[in-house]
């Protein structure tokens, strides 16, 4: 075994019980069955057999993947966890929820399934994530609700922080203090936005000024460091690029991977893959396949034209932009393919949030450096 | 000692006994070579494949663990390829090796954001190489995201900081009487190198007061003994002033955290 992981974000339906103003998923009523579960499994594993992956990751999402109840997750475990075992290999599954129909209901499947833990979406201030009703106040209010109902069950929360204009309105300081002071999260991640999908006018929320953005940002890092940082809240994905900058091993997110075509792949309720959620939810021209129509899923990637492109890429943009003399190659490798291809049409340029990025790696390296010599000299302290 | 022979797919006997690199050279032979278990085979050399990416394909999957060495032959057009080798360094250790020729630098920058280790080889570099030796060597000494070794420059640095480390031919993996190259084609002699730098310094050579003859060895006069060295020795003044300023360093850390330890064993106390 190569010890290698493969990670698979399964969208067992499109369908939503929310109106944010910005997603840009279409959601067709349509759910995966636990009857057509088997053949999907099996594609998975053999192409994990194929290619000698030990573990699969699955990342559970939407749509909205409550939807879908605790009894159809416990069944799929199951079901799952049993092909798996009979081939050797090992699935590990992780929730994405907006838990507005979380109850205690979930509990026993959230711990047995989940490691009793999920990860979860809110901004600050909160504008576009919306009730059917069209209120973002009530959204918010429920969302609170179950997530104090969710704590109080011990179930660890991790939030995906979506930035935005207001955002950027209220400063760092509030964004921060929101998440850690009074909604009390110690784990949370801040998302760059982009306009996915079909235009809508809430987007226009959503493309930042690129030089407002890095000042928020470093501001957050900023704050993050001062206050958070000692005390163990994790901020993503500032505190994998402090790991990588202190020479400890760091899981940087999948935007800033050498290839992200090598790392995972999204399928949806329908069995058609894609290179991730984003991808298999708006672009059918750049689909890979379909798991039932082609069940050899290492045959389907391989031979994909609109995979070869994602494979490509890197390639691509060190010949062609000019990534290859950027001294943060080896932590960006051009960034997102869905971000530069939502704003610019192609995925064949680097990401347009380049420049943010390089404000961050550089906080980040000055920060990781400090904090390197700090370990170097422990004894300078006491003396 | 008997020199480490390199084998042709033709040539190697997976079930030797004695140690070797195989040189693959098409893409069958090295998948091949990637299915068979043998003790004997220490890595595999592998040349003119970085086109080929269903060799890396298989290369990145199932199969024994063994080193590859993989040849970039013109680096000033095939960086973008090693981007290739990215999931292979994955499943089993993987160098590249580049010759030190015009735009060798694309491919030395490429490797390293991919994190793989580096052997340059310097030949007898021209004018435009020689530039980009100088911009490759500070970016290995002074870019912290450098964080794979690139040889010569590393050897080279472990010796001028004091260190332990192999001279340049052993280095660079070119001391015949260590390595058995297929493409070597001097003399085979016993002690080529030690009889090399014994000519040169007889015949008047600048290695004669070359500062750096000890690691060198003459290792720039080969083919050509008239090679100016005139480019490289300030190179080599370089690594030199840095493994000095390392050494110092290290020694002042070493005492400054002594007398730190002491002053907390004092407050202890």
């Amino acid at each position: 075994m190569s010890g290698r992981t493969f990670s698979v974000i399964f969208l067992p339906t499109a369908e939503c019980n929310v109106a944010c103003e910005y997603c840009f998923e279409v959601k067709e009523p349509h759910r995966l069955s636990l009857d057509t579960l088997p053949a999907m499994t099996k594609s998975i594993l053999d192409h994990m057999d194929q290619e000698d992956f030990e573990e699969c990751e699955i990342y559970w999402q939407g749509g909205e993947a409550m939807i879908m109840g605790p009894a159809w997750y416990v069944k799929a475990k199951e079901l799952m966890e049993q092909a798996a075992e009979d081939r050797g290999r090992k699935f590990i599954h992780y929730l994405q929820t907006n838990l507005i129909s979380y109850s205690s209901e979930w509990n026993d499947v959230i711990f047995d399934m989940f490691n009793g833990s999920l990860g979860t979406s809110m901004d600050f201030p909160n504008l576009h994530r919306k009730t059917f009703s069209g209120s973002a106040e009530k959204y918010t209010e429920t969302w609170r609700a179950r997530l104090d109902e969710a704590r109080s069950a011990n179930i660890q929360v991790g939030v995906i922080a979506v930035l935005h204009q207001g955002s950027l309105d209220v400063g760092a300081e509030a964004f921060y203090r929101y998440y850690v002071d009074e909604l009390g999260i110690d784990d949370f991640q801040v998302n760059t936005p982009f306009p996915g999908g079909p235009a809508n006018e809430a987007e226009i929320e959503f493309q930042l000024e690129t030089a407002e953005l890095s000042h928020f940002l470093g501001e957050l890092f900023d704050v993050w460091m001062k206050e958070g940082f000692d005390d163990g809240v994790a901020l993503g994905p500032f505190d994998a690029l402090i790991n990588h900058f202190s020479g400890k091993p760091a899981r940087l997110p999948c935007i800033w991977k050498e290839n992200c075509s090598n790392q995972f792949i999204s399928v949806d309720s329908k069995g058609t893959v894609a290179q991730c959620d984003c991808w298999v939810t708006s672009y059918p021209d750049h689909y890979f396949g379909n798991m039932f129509s082609e069940p050899d899923l290492s045959r389907m990637l391989s031979e994909s034209p609109a995979r070869k492109e994602f494979v490509e890429r890197p390639g691509k943009l060190v010949e062609e932009e000019d990534c290859l003399s950027c001294r943060f190659l080896s932590i960006c490798h051009g960034g997102c393919p869905v971000r530069t291809f939502t704003a610019l049409g192609t995925m064949n340029a680097k990401d347009p949030y380049c420049e943010v990025y390089k404000t961050v790696f550089a906080r980040a390296e000055n920060y990781g450096g400090e904090l390197r010599k700090k370990a170097a000299s422990p004894t300078l302290e006491h003396a | 000692m008997v020199p480490l022979p390199y084998l042709s797919a033709e040539e190697a006997d997976p079930l030797s006994a004695d140690p070797f690199v195989l040189v693959a050279r098409n893409a069958i032979e090295f998948c091949r070579w990637l299915a068979i278990e043998s003790t004997a085979l220490q890595w595999i050399q592998v040349e003119n494949l970085l086109d080929e990416p269903e060799a890396w394909a298989t290369a990145a999957r199932k199969g024994n663990d063994v080193a590859i060495d993989v040849i970039v032959s013109d680096p000033a057009s095939q960086y973008a390829a090693i981007y290739r080798l990215v999931d292979v360094r994955n499943v089993r250790p993987v160098r590249v090796t580049i010759p030190v020729v015009e735009g060798f630098l694309k491919s030395l920058r490429l490797a390293i954001s991919v994190h793989l280790p580096v052997r340059l080889l310097p030949g007898q570099p021209g004018p435009e190489a020689i530039g980009e030796l100088e911009e490759a060597l500070e970016y290995y000494l002074h870019d912290p995201m450098v964080e794979v070794p690139v040889e010569f420059f590393h050897s080279m640095l472990a010796l001028a900081r004091g260190g332990s480390g192999p001279e340049l031919w052993v280095a660079t993996e070119q001391d015949p009487d260590v390595f058995a190259l297929p493409d070597w084609t001097l003399p085979k002699d016993v002690g080529f190198v030690d009889q090399h730098i014994a000519r040169l310094v007889e015949a008047g050579a600048e290695c004669a007061t070359c500062s750096w003859k000890v690691v060198c060895r003459g290792y720039f006069k080969v083919p050509d003994p008239e090679y100016s060295c005139a480019g490289i020795i300030p190179l080599f003044d370089r690594i030199g002033r840095a493994g000095a300023e390392m050494k110092k360093d290290l020694a002042a850390y070493g005492s400054t955290n002594k007398a730190a330890t002491e002053g907390s064993i004092d407050e202890n106390s």
